[in-house]
């Protein structure tokens, strides 16, 4: 299958997931105009990725240093939505990089890897 | 004459300590390029990244809910105001400003006084709550901006609202943040 590759902007982050290696990163900023359109391509591709590869593991990483409301919204559905295949017996890991000493962007990563069953490691970059 | 007027304007924004000020349509475009500006001005550590977030949700306000609008170049309708970043040495404030219509004016007023009654813990109850539900009616993001400048001010912002015309509110925040 294709490797989902989208380039950063100054509002849209760098989005890459590769079947291959089976891991995916989503890095740089998010405050796009309609946020939701936006994150649709990944939920699309981990469907697809788990459709061809059921007992392969996806590794996602997320590396973002600022994102908006709408933003915010839109990675809290990704997340749950990665929980989902999590819990239905699919191989998921998570890890939520954030810069040393950015409080607000560790607590949302400390959020996730309380709220959510599959495994999110939160790291500093 | 000229020069006297734009004296005035510009001892205002001296005064004020004023780094940035922009009235205009607010496009996505416009925001981003602020954005640019900003960063270019300020870097982006993690204490202008927590103005930036403020700034961006109160460019976003305007754009999507000001009751004066006009047609981008791109285009679309987008809402017009005026947007202000401070810097008054130790704090950036950063203050927006549109007219919104009258009839609605009584119903942001008084969700921004309920905002004001909630203390920390409330506040990220109320957005966890917010973030889990469908948007308002009539928002056109996810309805949490008010929600997270008041978060990320710890309570440091004003909601102000005065008479503009008949029909119209003139509805300006200020929200400051430590630098």
């Amino acid at each position: 299958m294709e490797s989902l590759i989208i380039n950063q902007t100054t509002q849209t982050p760098r989005i890459a997931f590769d079947a291959e290696t089976g891991s995916g990163e989503i890095v740089g900023v998010s405050f796009p105009e309609h946020a939701n359109n936006f994150y649709a391509c990944v939920h699309d591709w981990v469907n697809q990725y788990f459709a061809e590869n059921p007992s392969r593991t996806l590794h996602v990483a997320f590396n973002l240093n600022y994102f908006n409301t709408a933003s915010n919204k839109e990675l809290r559905l990704l997340m749950k939505f990665l929980d989902k295949h999590y819990t239905e017996e699919k191989s998921v890991r998570i890890t939520w990089f954030h810069e040393e000493g950015d409080e607000d962007m560790e607590d949302i990563g400390k959020g996730y890897s309380v709220s959510l069953n599959v495994p999110v490691s939160v790291q500093v970059v | 004459m000229v020069a006297q007027e734009i004296m005035q304007h510009y001892t205002v924004a001296k005064s004020a300590q004023v780094l940035m000020m922009f009235k205009g349509g607010l496009s996505q475009n416009i925001v981003v390029d602020l954005g640019s500006l900003l960063q270019n001005r300020l870097g982006f550590d993690v204490k202008v990244r927590r103005m930036f977030g403020i700034f961006v949700e109160l460019a976003q306000n305007v754009k999507n809910y000001s009751a004066e609008t006009e047609i981008a170049s791109d285009g679309t309708e987008v809402g017009v105001g005026i947007l202000i970043l401070a810097d008054s040495g130790t704090h950036y404030s950063v203050n927006s400003g549109n007219l919104v219509r009258n009839a609605n004016a009584e119903r942001l007023k008084s969700q921004c006084d309920h905002l004001l009654t909630l203390d920390k813990a409330a506040l990220k109850a109320y957005h966890e709550e917010r973030i889990e539900s469908d948007p308002p009616e009539g928002s056109k993001g996810a309805g949490l901006g008010l929600i997270e400048i008041t978060m990320k001010t710890g309570g440091n912002v004003t909601f102000d609202f005065a008479p503009f015309d008949e029909s119209h509110t003139f509805f300006s925040i200020t929200a400051t943040v430590e630098k």
